[in-house]
């Protein structure tokens, strides 16, 4: 719900300020005083410059097929190859709109984790279940990459065939949250030990995000540790810097675990890695 | 002879602009906070981008972006830095339509090793990863590449976790900062390409001061329909910082046939290059901090120094970068073929400037005439810096390039004392070979009288001076 708060919250924001735009660039040009004898020209100020938009050409290339199902199986081939082109020909129409060139849609596909793999599992309709596969990792260019997920697409018929809507609904195959107490268990008696390099191979990333002391002084500290159960990481300052780097839609994935026993208190924060959790930040 | 042709007489008699041209230089501020929306979010703003043959490896291409204008070395005690919220590209085009066949991509992360104190760092640094610097930003880079012969395209992480170069901060906290530092700071990526990210002294020379007072240029004075006594150009950026992320890559992995190109007049040779910054569609300020929400948004592109500043009006600069290049001639060519600045040089010195629409000179340049291509392999316009790899590396490069009969500079490609201010200049009031009857003085002289940078350039990798200290 909080979410939803901040979403309603963005989109007024957004109106509000197309509102306003809209009202600043439909009044007059202000009268141009540049000094005593200057004079700018005022025939070369026109209207702000429209939004790209779709070509002719663009349009012209689409490539539909006989089915929805086989529409998003060959949106997803080309895109398993690298072939931009291609995918961007069973693009619909309606997705010209936010995509309105070969280019646009590439740009937007090196922002998604890159596919390696993908089953049809089911048709409903014009919307095609598939489980894609990818290589689970993270990184500041992507963010989280799911191993796998099921994605449904939405085709639309149209020029006589099937085009696919740009963007599908992703449901991330995501492992159990036990696990994320294994793994939190797991790196803490290996930090304890002192063991850098099975605490790195349960990391995400070579060094961890955030700031804990707690963390920092387990090495060669005594005392039974503890874990606490694995709950949802929620937005604030000891989420910030990951937020930052991976994007928001990484939050709902992080799981806080946390620490006690040792020196001092403090918590592990655990991203979704295959079908594992890996440890990514620390905070007190 | 008219009143302005006396003062022009006049000014040169005193020799002033003889000597402005061998010691002064330009008059524009490349695109250092030249749009409204983008003056407010330095981190982000696109500066200056620089493209050059190696001196020492002709088969290398260097490319400089720089973001963060006019920044102090003394901004303690939170020293600027990359935006981690940020995402920076280089783009690079080898088929001249401006869509990317290679694209760089630089993200930054910031970590503080002790929140408690106000430190930005706890003692002298000798490396950019030593031990005493507190607040330490990394980068890391993507390539990512469109073949244009049918092979897939590839999106490879070619640097992780790179320390940035660290501020130099004054002589106890950053002594001897180029030894330690700044060349310590140099990376290879997992391909080979050389890496730089880091403050630096800002290459640009210009005299903002006078030339956004009604472009007004300090050795024309005495011609301006305000006039005020001659005086030499002032560089507004004398000790001024910048935010420089650099490359260095082999020609053939970016040219269109994987080959270094011999010909000069062949599209295949000439290579576009621009920067920009995108920021995520969405910002909440929230429980002490700032999340960002949704898809990149492009708020910052340069690829010619100026194009933005000065030839696209206020109504449209946002607009401009948010935009991409292959649309510009939809977009802009109106503003460009007919730039407001030659409007002013004619009302403000009476210079007899050609007549819009500028068809015959601005647009053969745009269109890679001044990279030694012929009419017959003239590219689309676009603002995109060009530069022709076939040219030969000049071992006496002229500030004037192009102007002076030096093919290898700007606007083919850029060099870091490339004069693009007074080039500029000259191109806007017509003083060119492409318009003859304009091409005559003082049309073809115009300067304001900053030729070059007080700190000169380095001759190695990344090229632009160690950053001015804060002491």
């Amino acid at each position: 719900m909080r979410y939803l708060k901040r979403i309603l919250g963005i989109g007024l924001s957004v109106a509000v300020g197309v509102a306003v735009l809209a009202s600043c660039s439909s009044g007059k040009t202000n009268s141009q005083k540049a000094g005593q004898k200057a004079s700018p020209p005022t025939d070369a100020i026109k209207s702000p410059a429209a939004s790209d938009t779709a070509s002719a050409e663009a349009t012209a290339s689409r490539t539909p097929k006989t089915s929805a199902e086989s529409a998003v199986l060959a949106l997803l081939e080309a895109e398993q190859n690298g072939d931009r082109r291609a995918s961007f020909g069973m693009v619909s129409t309606a997705g010209l709109a936010a995509y309105p060139s070969e280019d646009t849609w590439a740009t937007r596909r090196t922002e998604l984790a890159p596919v390696t793999a993908f089953t049809p599992e089911s048709v409903a309709g014009s919307d095609v279940t598939v489980l894609v596969s990818h290589r689970a990792t993270i990184d500041p260019f992507v963010g989280l990459q799911f191993a796998q997920e099921h994605q449904i697409w939405h085709a639309r018929h149209e020029a006589n065939g099937w085009l696919v809507d740009p963007e599908p609904t992703v449901k991330p195959i995501v492992p159990s949250a036990a696990l994320a107490g294994q793994v939190a268990i797991e790196w803490v008696t290996a930090r304890q030990a002192c063991d850098d390099l099975k605490t790195k191979d349960l990391q995400a990333v070579a060094t961890l995000f955030g700031s804990s002391a707690g963390a920092a002084k387990l090495c060669r500290s005594k005392g039974s540790l503890s874990v606490g159960q694995p709950a949802q990481a929620q937005p604030g300052p000891q989420t910030a810097d990951l937020v930052s780097q991976y994007g928001s839609r990484v939050l709902p994935y992080v799981r806080r675990v946390p620490v006690s026993g040792g020196p001092t208190p403090f918590s592990l924060f655990l991203v979704p890695m295959g079908d594992s959790w890996r440890v990514v930040s620390a905070n007190d | 002879m008219s009143k302005k042709n006396k003062l022009f007489a006049g000014f040169a008699a005193t020799g002033l602009i003889g000597a402005s041209l061998i010691a002064s230089g330009p008059a524009f501020a490349s695109s250092h906070r030249e749009a409204p929306l983008i003056s407010q979010d330095a981190s982000a703003d696109n500066t200056d981008v620089y493209a050059f043959r190696d001196t020492a490896d002709p088969t290398k291409l260097n490319i400089i972006a720089n973001f963060v204008g006019l920044e102090d070395g003394y901004a303690g005690p939170n020293f600027v830095r990359f935006g981690d919220d940020v995402l920076y590209e280089i783009h690079l085009n080898s088929i001249g339509d401006g869509t990317d066949q290679v694209t760089y991509q630089f993200r930054f992360n910031t970590k503080v090793n002790n929140p408690a104190t106000f430190l930005y760092n706890t003692g002298p640094l000798a490396s950019p990863s030593d031990a005493n610097l507190n607040v330490r930003q990394t980068y890391s880079v993507r390539r990512i590449s469109r073949p244009v012969n049918g092979a897939r395209d590839t999106s490879e992480i070619i640097a992780e976790n790179i320390p940035v170069a660290p501020a130099n901060v004054g002589p106890r906290s950053t002594p001897n900062y180029e030894a330690n530092i700044g060349k310590a700071a140099v990376a290879t990526a997992t391909n080979g390409d050389k890496l730089f990210a880091g403050p630096r002294k800002d290459a640009f020379f210009v005299d903002l001061g006078s030339v956004f007072d009604l472009l007004g240029l300090r050795p024309l004075n005495a011609a301006h329909v305000i006039p005020l006594p001659a005086a030499a150009g002032v560089n507004a950026l004398k000790d001024k910082n910048v935010h420089e992320i650099a490359i260095q890559v082999p020609i053939n992995s970016v040219t269109r046939n994987a080959d270094n190109p011999t010909v000069v007049d062949d599209k295949a040779s000439v290579i576009g290059v621009y920067a920009s910054a995108k920021r995520q569609k969405f910002r909440l300020y929230e429980d002490g901090g700032i999340e960002n929400h949704g898809e990149w948004v492009q708020v910052s592109r340069l690829g010619l120094p100026l194009v933005n500043e000065v030839l696209i009006p206020l109504s449209l600069k946002d607009a401009f970068n948010n935009t991409l290049p292959q649309n510009d001639i939809r977009n802009y060519a109106t503003n460009v073929l007919n730039p407001e600045p030659a409007a002013l040089m004619k009302a403000l010195y009476g210079l007899n400037v050609p007549a819009n629409p500028r068809t015959s000179d601005i647009a053969p340049i745009l269109q890679g005439a001044g990279s030694g291509l012929s009419a017959k392999n003239y590219l689309p316009p676009m603002d995109i810096l060009r530069i022709n790899v076939a040219v030969p590396v000049n071992a006496a490069p002229n500030r004037l390039g192009i102007l002076a009969g030096d093919g290898q500079g700007f606007p083919n490609g850029r060099r870091l004392n490339d004069d693009v201010v007074d080039i500029l200049l000259r191109v806007l009031a017509g003083g060119t070979p492409f318009t003859p009857a304009n091409n005559v003085f003082p049309n073809n002289a115009l300067t304001d009288g900053v030729d070059t940078s007080e700190i000169q350039p380095v001759s190695y990798f990344p090229f632009e001076a160690p950053p001015v200290s804060g002491y």
